[in-house]
């Protein structure tokens, strides 16, 4: 069983796009893949599937109610397949007054329970869910948390439940990086959870061509204190078109998705992109980061060869093979 | 990144409360290690490693325990394990009454006091509580004729 949050404390590491890309890339290697999306605000991967229709609608069952242990409807009836084989329970705008309600119904439980409130599992809630009641480790192969940025319950019941961490990330100015945030979060929750955390790799994402983001990326090599199976470099427009797409990078190559002007105006269609040689490559990369999660941090079982069908263009076959040599086969 | 364990965290399915017993219990470890300077003089390794319940996780490069088979036949497990999920490949799910359940807070203090320890896992007592009963078959039977096993 694969399971993973993707998260770094800093914000706008392109989480929500590698989670897509990701779950997508498991999914295309044979893994049965779900993605919870746990962010309410705009520009989550809810919006970028085109899912969750009723996301707005108080009155709709969603997560949080079954979180809550109120559900207004079965569970199975918040799973929506996106059209790229991905399933997904989408986001609610009632994620946002998740602490709210949660706090509420500690009140009311340990009340009736005459139970100290510190006593009260409230990270533990999204695990019970999954796992006891659900068993949807019996279901799927992997499950993917994208979480919603700021630290608090939701994010700390998605690693409560999770239990591991893939940890997108940006250069930023000097290309220094720190992940003692994170650390530490981790090691409070670890500590007060009695729990094990693990980080099945850090991705350094929207790497640029410069010396600064060059030594950034050499930083990373010369670590081991963690692992980073691939760099993934600046592709604005690849993952941008994304958002037309609606779907992943794979998808945006295939179906060869392009954003461009036509008579004053921005429009996107597909079977217009250009296929580059870099954004094969990058799509080579996120398969290979998907495949090193599987097989390295989870020991599972799944295919090592990548398909892509590109509208117009001969089909192309990448195989992965051990991790030295990874070779593009035409 | 002394907090982070590089791989995967432990996920154990379905065990209510089960989740929370993999972490070492500092006590117990230190306790066994000190103990194997009386051991044969090979070192065992250190706790500093960690892995994990989850079956899952093998192939973590962590996870390469001493577990040689002559090695493990040699040193008492405390002494040769790493970590709490060592060699404890078998799950054993258990329903209990609340009232059992909530006894096991005290056994546990208590079991730790007789130790000398502050605290000891909950994976580690229960596995031990359940030799202890093995050990004991006459104890257990009385305890269930006392709730009337005879009776039906
Ligand atoms: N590798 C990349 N290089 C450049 N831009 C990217 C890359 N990955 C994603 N983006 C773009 O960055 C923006 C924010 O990404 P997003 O995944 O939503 O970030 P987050 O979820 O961390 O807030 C999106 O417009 C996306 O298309
Ligand atoms: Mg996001």
């Amino acid at each position: 069983m694969i399971t993973a949050v993707v998260y770094s404390e800093s914000g706008g590491t392109f989480k929500t796009t590698m989670t897509a890309n990701l779950a997508v890339a498991l999914e295309r290697m044979g893994a049965r893949t779900l993605v919870i999306d746990l962010d309410p605000q705009e520009g989550n991967l809810t919006s970028l599937f085109d899912v969750g229709t009723s996301r707005s609608d108080p009155d709709a069952d969603n997560l949080v109610k079954h979180i809550l242990d109120m559900p207004d409807g079965e569970f199975d009836d918040l799973i929506e397949t996106t059209n790229e084989g991905v399933d997904i329970i989408p986001s609610h705008d009632m994620l946002g007054d998740f602490t709210s309600n949660l706090e509420q119904k500690i009140s009311y439980e340990t009340g009736m329970k005459n139970m100290n409130r510190d006593e009260y599992p409230r990270f533990e809630l999204l695990y019970d869910l999954l796992w006891n009641e659900h068993e949807l480790n019996q279901r799927y192969d992997a499950i993917l948390v994208d979480p919603n940025a700021r630290a608090e319950d939701l994010l700390y019941n998605a690693i409560y439940a999770l239990r591991t961490l893939i940890a997108p990330v940006k250069p930023a100015g000097k290309g220094n990086l720190s992940l003692d945030g994170l650390e530490e979060l981790v090691g409070n929750m670890e500590t007060q959870l009695d729990i094990e955390i693990g980080l099945s790799c850090v991705v350094p994402s929207g790497v640029g061509q410069t010396n600064a983001h060059q030594q950034y990326q050499q930083q990373f090599d010369d670590t081991d204190a963690f692992s980073t199976p691939v760099t993934i470099g600046n592709r604005e427009s690849l993952m941008d078109a994304m958002w037309e797409a609606r779907g992943s990078a794979f998808k945006v190559v295939e179906e060869r998705w392009k954003t461009f002007k036509r008579d004053g105006e921005m429009v996107s269609e597909p079977g217009q992109r250009r296929l580059r040689d870099r954004e094969i490559e990058t799509l080579e990369k996120l398969f290979e980061l998907a495949h090193f999660v599987a097989t390295e941090t989870f020991d599972a079982d799944v295919d090592s060869v990548l398909e892509l069908e590109v509208q117009d263009h001969d089909n192309r076959r990448i195989e992965l093979m051990d991790k030295e040599q990874t070779e593009a086969t035409p | 990144m002394n907090n982070f364990k590089s791989g995967s965290g432990n996920l154990d399915f379905g065990a209510e409360g089960d989740e929370k017993d993999t972490q070492e219990s500092e006590e117990v470890v230190e306790e066994s290690e000190s103990r194997t300077t009386e051991s044969p003089p090979e070192q065992v390794q250190s706790s500093g490693t960690t892995s994990s319940q989850n079956p899952g996780t093998a192939g973590d490069p962590d996870r390469e325990t001493n577990q040689g088979s002559n090695e493990a036949a040699e040193y008492p497990y405390f002494v040769r394990r790493n970590n709490v999920g060592d060699e404890r490949d078998t799950r054993l799910e258990i329903h209990v009454r609340d009232s059992v359940a909530e006894q096991e807070g005290r056994f546990r203090s208590r079991l730790a006091d007789e130790l000398d320890v502050s605290e000891v896992s909950k994976t580690d007592a229960r596995e031990f509580a359940l030799l202890a009963a093995y050990e004991y078959p006459e104890k257990v039977a009385e305890l269930m004729e006392d709730e009337g096993f005879s009776v039906i």
